[in-house]
């Protein structure tokens, strides 16, 4: 009955989105209150717990939208400037060979715009592209989507990454490695999925080279970044470096000369010049010796006392997450907007209003999303100090034991297929896989990058996805032909995943 | 055909005037769902935040108003 109760605010938040098609801010709302209720109802939590879960998941919450709305940001400015436009101009000069584009515009670009935008950016800004290429609606759709299916826990600016930092309370040194090294090789498999989708095993076996190159530089880059603390530009360093990699090997493999003498470097140059800011600000705060605890010196935070539910189930007193403003990747990503801002302005890319477009944009695109968060954190926090998750743990480790490291990237996976997001699934069920992996024994840094990269994975699935993908593509009304396609291959790197997972907690 | 009672009328008179503004309001706000979406967030981060001292300061009501406040934040986001 307990795992059965503590289930339910999860299962109706699936439940209303995928069967009723409640958007996420809906469905959150009702998870929340399904949380409330039986918290209070079932596993006696008192009201001193239930206000401090609801204090803690304020910073949890403000921790996650920070990046989430100023990453936005700075994709809305770059955006506004036409900057996305000359890249996606820009890549078609490199190569006549289909397979090739397929590889460079569906991998390696979506993987680098998941790294700076996410949110659907990538089939959204690629399939209209690969279409005016002469690729069919339903590849223009699918090849991008699997292509950046390993970015997404570090792209969006490590969104989902620190969604799960938060909720479980593991620092970067912790969780990075592992979530890298598993998405690494779901990237290189990602590359292969892109092949296979586009022309079958004949193309898989012609371009096994650039898959095998692209594939290795893009996951060294995200794992190297990552692994040096800066998880917040581990994807976009990943999509850049299958850039840097794929387009000269293109050029090497087949030179499209055709249009050599229009490819226009400086555009190139002014369009990246907002990331490039990113990337030297994010570096500079990590490397410039004491600039990082200096700036560490202004942190928002509340500690929290010990509480005890009726049930006996307590909760040790301690510090909350704490925000640490002048350091914070939104914070970094803020002063990278501006910058972008002023280039694009310098350079006289913006019509008159550009400002109040890209602010408006930003507060519509993002207020949503930060309703659902918000809610689905408070369940997530709730579920934690009344006693849920760890009910939850239970029953899970007891009815699946040694095998759990085998399901935990497909519980994150269907997490993501029901609220659309990685970062949504990292904040539902990782306390839970975490708690799970401790009962069992297992090292709990693999179980959750087991959890992110399944999330990753199942992202691309969603429903919503699904349907932008679709539009952007003219395929309305034909969702399900676009899932048909995809679901096979999301399978097969979801196994891949489980298969690295059960090895890398038996072996490592 | 059966008369409605004077009694009857008059319950329904009163009833329908609230459920009427209630919807009213609903649409309206579902006109500027940016805005109201905003509102809802300041209001439950705000009421959130707020529990803390309220606990702290020992008095049992106000925390359990700003609970009652988050809750029906959730609530109307549910109409949504």
């Amino acid at each position: 009955m307990n795992f059965t109760l503590a289930l339910a605010p999860i299962i109706i938040i699936l439940l209303l989105m995928v069967g009723f098609r409640w958007k996420a801010s809906r469905a959150g709302a009702a998870g929340y209150l399904a949380a409330v209720l039986i918290a209070w109802f079932w596993f006696e939590i008192n009201l001193p717990a239930l206000a401090y879960a609801h204090a803690k998941a304020v910073f949890l919450i403000l921790d996650v939208l920070l990046i989430i709305w100023t990453a936005f940001l700075l994709f809305r400015v770059v955006a506004e400037a036409g900057g996305i436009e000359v890249l996606s101009r820009t890549l078609p000069h490199l190569t006549g060979d289909k397979g090739l584009q397929a590889l460079i515009i569906a991998w390696a670009f979506a993987s680098f715009l998941q790294g700076v935008g996410g949110f659907g950016v990538p089939t959204a800004v690629i399939a209209p592209l690969l279409v005016g290429l002469g690729f069919s609606p339903l590849l223009a759709v699918v090849l991008p989507s699997l292509g950046h299916t390993w970015a997404v826990t570090f792209g969006s600016l490590g969104a989902s990454f620190n969604a799960m930092m938060a909720v479980t309370g593991l620092d970067w040194p912790t969780l990075a490695r592992p979530a890298a090294l598993y998405l690494g090789i779901v990237g290189i498999w990602a590359g292969v999925t892109v092949a296979l989708a586009y022309g079958g095993w004949k193309t898989l076996i012609r371009l096994w080279l650039p898959i095998g190159v692209i594939g290795l530089s893009m996951s060294a880059a995200q794992y190297l970044t990552v692994s040096h603390g800066f998880w917040n530009i581990g994807g976009l360093m990943g999509g850049t470096a299958g850039l840097l990699v794929g387009i000269p090997l293109a050029w090497f493999m087949n030179h499209n000369q055709e249009a050599d003498q229009d490819f226009p470097w400086r555009e190139l140059l002014i369009a990246l010049a907002g990331y490039g800011v990113l990337v030297t600000l994010t570096l500079l705060i990590q490397l410039i010796p004491g600039l990082k605890p200096f700036l560490n010196q202004v942190k928002i935070g509340l500690d929290f006392p010990a509480t005890i539910t009726g049930r006996g189930f307590a909760v040790p007193a301690g510090p909350g997450r704490q925000l640490y403003i002048l350091s914070h990747a939104g914070m970094i990503l803020l002063l990278s907007s501006a910058a972008a801002y002023l280039i694009f302005q310098a350079a006289g890319w913006y019509h008159p209003g550009a400002l109040r477009r890209i602010l408006q944009s930003t507060g519509q695109r993002v207020i949503g999303s930060s309703v659902s968060i918000t809610s689905i954190v408070m369940m997530a926090v709730i579920m934690t100090q009344a006693g849920m998750t760890d009910a939850l743990a239970k029953g899970f480790s007891s009815a699946l034991g040694w095998f759990y490291p085998l399901a935990a990237p497909w519980i994150g996976a269907l997490g993501a297929i029901m609220t659309g997001s990685n970062a949504n699934s990292n904040l539902i069920f990782s306390a839970l896989q975490m708690k799970t992996a401790e009962l069992l024994g297992l090292p709990a840094a693999f179980i959750l990058a087991a959890q992110t990269t399944g999330g990753a994975i199942g992202s691309v699935a969603a429903p919503t996805k699904v349907i932008v993908g679709a539009i952007t593509a003219g395929m309305e009304g034909r969702e399900g032909e676009i899932l048909r396609k995809k679901l096979p291959y999301i399978a097969l790197l979801l196994l891949i995943t489980s298969l690295i997972t059960f090895l890398a907690v038996r072996w490592i | 055909m059966k008369e409605r009672s004077p009694q009857r009328n008059k319950s329904t008179q009163r009833r329908e005037p609230g459920w009427v503004i209630f919807k009213d309001l609903l649409s309206r706000l579902r006109d500027r769902p940016a805005l109201t979406y905003l509102v809802i967030f300041i209001v439950v981060m705000t009421a959130s935040l707020l529990m803390v001292p309220a606990v702290r300061s020992g008095n049992q009501t106000l925390p359990a108003g700003l609970l009652l406040l988050v809750i029906l934040a959730n609530l109307l986001s549910l109409f949504f």
